[in-house]
């Protein structure tokens, strides 16, 4: 107990003027983009959709911005500590492959079908039912992430700067109430991309000076002084590395079901894309968005096995202020001096806001399009939507504060997430890939399939967690495996009903059905921006990474 | 019926009314962001140059004055790239 007290007195940051200038100034810019954005939001579509008008960059780095929110440094950077550089697959086989599935295969569907949300693509090719069980789901999910967001933001500032708890939830709600009423989508994509930049910006010193500090790479792997913290693949035959989990789990659990679950069906990311000004640009986006991807692990990764070799107590103590979450913060309390660590302060600031604002901006379009739109008020004229989604974006920012408030109640915040995906997005997966590569998939098939699917993650949880009827290991092999078991039944179940009941017609599944689409003509004519180009040189950079560290 | 029509009917009660009013993005996002990041830079620099931080936690490295300097110039090519995309006229 003395020795983690004087551990703590000893990492007290020293916050000066100049830490609070820099705060101060991403404040006043977000602030600043939401009233210049204001006089442009005059329809529903401004607000809800940027009105189509975004360059590919832009979506492709705030489709990478929105992905890498604060949850995911802060978790990233304490499985690093926890599992070592394994945990960079999260990244690599874990992302990528992916991601280039969904720009080349799902965007052509997504965009091409005009749809707003995932849900309203769910409606085109399935049923209004469908819909909205996932409607209902989805708008859940957003709420109770953003409120995870809010609260670990919340925990953060409150070990480093001392702020009160309550005062940092309620200050960091206001805050992002007032930039989405004034400036919609938009001002949630302008704040990613400035965010994804901010990060970089925080993060890379970080990196730099403990590299320089350990001695090098070299220096860190005689620092940490376990090698099986430092091969991808080497220990992974066997279940015997820190992860605990072989080369085939690896692939087909992460690599597949986990990773396609959440790249091709979660609204918060495809959302970005929708936002691209044409098709070309919405298939550019997630494809722009492998390369930052790839290269982050040095950004969050690094930092984690450094503060290892510094702090070798974290993780060893109780609460979350000496947890491995805390891996990040302490390691910029540690480097960085006054100046500095105002800008690394706002990097993780900037990162909680937009996981925040695109979680509310997401259930906002929800909400509105697919629930109030369908169920409650269909014909309203688009100025009654558009003031309705200001409506709801208070009332969405509300309710995540009392999902802050319930987060209290979880021990580590990355189980709360992982429990979330696999029963939402595990057996969505099923109900997109079906509905899309076989035609004969009917209505009712997509929809008990996945009413199947995500009851039964459901009870698989709540069996395990609170009835001890059964045990999949720990925390991270049980959602990897209850992920897995949703996928499969809703998987087994949509074919089971489809086989029984009536297909649609084909003439209405054109463009929504694969084999029924007819290839598109290359749009691109500047080579650097052909998809395949893109893609190509993506797996090409993720073979050579993995070789590296293998 | 050619396929971007029947995409159209399809998507017909989906989209009505959600036409976008303005398209161009005159206020360029490189523009506001890259003066963003070069205004942090400079605070940073101009610390590094004249403030009283103890730089023994980053090994005696001026890491305030190099990192600021990066980032000013950094955000500065930024915000002179997005300045030239928004006076030259669309080419689409």
């Amino acid at each position: 107990m003395f020795a983690l007290a004087s551990l703590q007195a000893r990492e007290a940051p020293n916050v000066g003027w100049v830490d609070y200038l820099i705060i101060g100034i991403y404040f006043v810019v977000t602030l600043g983009i939401g009233f210049a954005l204001r006089t442009r939001m005059k329809s529903a579509a401004d607000f809800f959709l940027s009105g189509r008008s975004l360059p590919s960059w832009v979506t492709g780095l705030a489709f990478v911005g929105a992905n890498l929110g604060a949850l995911e440094i802060l978790g990233m950077g304490a499985n690093a500590a926890q599992y070592g550089i394994l945990q960079a697959h999260f990244y690599w086989i874990g992302a990528i492959p992916a991601m280039i599935f969904v720009a080349i295969f799902m965007m052509p569907f997504y965009y091409g079908s005009k749809t707003h949300s995932v849900p309203g693509f769910l409606k085109l090719r399935y049923n209004e039912p469908t819909r909205g069980f996932n409607a209902v789901t989805f708008g859940i999910l957003t709420l109770l992430t953003s409120g995870i967001n809010m609260y670990a933001a919340a925990l953060v500032f409150n070990v480093l700067l001392g702020w009160s708890l309550n005062a940092c939830i309620w200050l960091a709600a206001l805050f992002i109430m007032v930039y989405i009423l004034l400036g919609g989508l938009t001002s949630s994509i302008y704040n990613e991309t400035l965010q994804f930049f901010l990060i970089v910006a925080g993060l890379l010193p970080l990196t730099i000076l403990g590299l320089i500090n350990v001695g090098g790479w070299s220096g860190l792997e005689a620092k940490v002084n376990n090698p099986a913290f430092f091969h991808l693949w080497a220990g992974t035959a066997t279940n015997n590395n820190p992860f605990g989990v072989n080369f085939i789990g690896i692939v087909l659990g992460l690599g597949f079901v986990l990773s396609f679950g959440y790249w091709c069906t979660d609204f918060l990311v495809v959302q970005r894309a929708l936002a691209a000004e044409n098709m070309a640009a919405a298939q550019r986006t997630p494809l722009i968005a492998t390369f930052p991807k790839l290269f982050f692990p040095v950004l969050a990764i690094a930092p984690g096995l450094i503060i290892l070799s510094v702090l070798p107590g974290l993780g060893h103590g109780g609460g979350f202020e000496n947890s491995y979450n805390m891996a990040i913060p302490f390691a910029m309390v540690h480097y960085f001096p006054s100046g500095l660590l105002g800008l690394g302060l706002t990097a993780l600031l900037a990162a909680f806001m937009s996981g925040m604002a695109g979680n509310v901006t997401a259930f906002n379009t929800v909400w509105t399009y697919d629930l109030y739109r369908s169920y409650i008020r269909r014909d309203a004229p688009d100025t009654h939507y558009l003031w309705m989604g200001r409506v709801v974006t208070v009332v969405g920012i509300l309710l995540s504060i009392g999902a802050a408030y319930l987060a209290q109640g979880f021990n580590s915040i990355m189980d709360y997430v992982q429990v979330l995906f696999s029963v939402v997005n595990a057996p969505l997966l099923a109900t997109f890939l079906l509905g899309m590569f076989w035609r004969r998939t009917t209505p009712w098939g997509g929809f008990w399939g996945l009413i199947v699917g995500t009851v039964s993650s459901l009870f698989l949880w709540v069996g395990e967690q609170f009835l001890h009827l059964f045990s999949f290991g720990s925390s991270e092999g049980s959602s990897m495996w209850r992920a897995l078991i949703a996928f499969v039944i809703c998987f087994v179940v949509t074919i089971a009903v489809s086989l029984f009941t009536q297909p649609k017609p084909e003439v209405e599944l054109k463009g929504l059905v694969y084999s029924l689409t007819p290839k598109v003509e290359a749009v691109e004519t500047v080579w650097y921006k052909k998809p395949l180009v893109l893609a190509a040189a993506a797996l090409v950079i993720l073979v050579v990474l993995n070789i590296i560290f293998w | 019926m050619s396929q971007k029509d029947s995409m159209e009917n399809l998507s017909q009660q989906d989209s009505q009314g959600m036409e976008p009013s303005v398209h161009s993005h005159k206020m360029s996002i490189a523009l506001t962001i890259g003066a963003t990041i070069a205004l942090m830079g400079l605070v940073l620099f101009l610390y590094g140059l004249f403030g009283p931080a103890d730089y023994s936690r980053s090994d005696g490295i001026n890491i305030n004055l190099w990192w600021g300097l990066v980032m000013l110039v950094f955000g500065l090519l930024m915000a002179i790239g997005g300045y030239i995309s928004v006076r030259r006229p669309a080419t689409h």
